[in-house]
């Protein structure tokens, strides 16, 4: 008899033998199967994308990769913070420049410190 | 992670009971193994959890070992048991039996097959710790070459040596005993 068919009719035996093990050690058996998985370590949330109605198809990052991809994000939305700003800020200096363009009064008179002086005295009478 | 807990607690039960011979003992053993694997590799892939099971068990049954070790002289003399070759020690009945692969129908063979039992049972309590670890895993728990080496810690080869040896010590005892398979 080879040794495979010899180590499968040992295994027959000693899975007949499981039969015997009493109904109280297979309760408590039981009972250590519920305790475990109650304490069963649970998957770590993944990024997922979802597909048309076909489930989702989930992406894992290795620790180091997640660490530079928050990194980069973060980054990403200081620059896009700071371009909205700035764009705020000279799209705030274009109305004032077509103001002034645009008006009767040259733009030069609004440098010229005698109109200023002017200005205050006649809103002072 | 429930389905291969439930697959496996007999066997682990068994297996811890040979080891250390105690029920109460062996429960705790298999109690703290599938609690150590469901705490520590819980959302691992399901493939893994027959190696990494098996990895836990062994290693839980050594830590029983070195406590009992401390704790008795008696404990210690089991614990240490290492037969050289295990030639027979307490020859149980002998049995001729036609076909013990079937199972019994009837109520001999029913006998002669818990008889067979006792006796395989008590000749794989008898292996060298090592044998008895890599026979269980390769044949018992189905686990292939490589798995049972990464659970033993050894090399694939070593696995084969083990189970080679243990499965000709069995066949030994067990044809000295008058058992044919």
């Amino acid at each position: 008899m080879t040794d495979d068919r010899f180590a499968y009719r040992i295994r027959q035996t000693l899975n007949y033998g499981l039969q015997d093990i009493p109904p109280a050690t297979c309760r408590r058996l039981e009972a250590a199967r519920h305790q475990a998985l109650a304490h069963q370590k649970q998957t770590v949330p993944q990024w997922s994308l979802a597909t048309a109605g076909h489930g989702a198809m989930h992406f894992s990052f290795p620790a180091p990769l997640k660490q530079v991809l928050t990194i980069l994000a973060l980054l990403l939305g200081m620059w896009i913070a700071f371009y909205w700003h700035s764009h705020q800020y000279i799209s705030e200096l274009e109305e004032v420049d077509s103001a002034l363009l645009s008006d009767d009064l040259p733009p030069e008179a609004f440098l010229d410190q005698d109109f200023s002086q002017w200005l205050e005295d006649s809103s002072g009478e | 992670m429930s389905h291969f807990l439930e697959s496996v607690e007999r066997r682990a039960f068994k297996q811890a009971m040979f080891a250390v011979r105690d029920e109460e003992a062996a429960l705790d053993i298999v109690q703290d193994s599938m609690l150590k694997l469901a705490e520590k590799y819980g959302n691992h892939p399901c493939d893994e959890f027959p190696m990494l099971f098996q990895r836990i068990l062994q290693n839980t049954i050594r830590d029983y070992y070195r406590r009992t070790k401390v704790r008795s002289m008696w404990t210690t003399v089991l614990s240490a048991l290492t037969p050289d070759n295990e030639e027979d020690g307490d020859p149980l009945e002998t049995l001729e039996t036609e076909d013990t692969s079937n199972l019994a129908s009837t109520p001999e063979k029913q006998v002669l097959q818990a008889q067979t039992l006792t006796a395989i049972e008590d000749e794989i309590r008898k292996l060298p710790t090592r044998q008895r670890e890599a026979f269980l895993m390769r044949y018992w728990e189905d686990m292939d070459v490589a798995e049972t080496a990464a659970a033993m810690g050894c090399s694939e080869g070593s696995v084969k040596t083990h189970c080679s040896r243990a499965t000709h010590a069995l066949a030994a005892a067990l044809s000295a005993k008058g058992i044919k398979l």
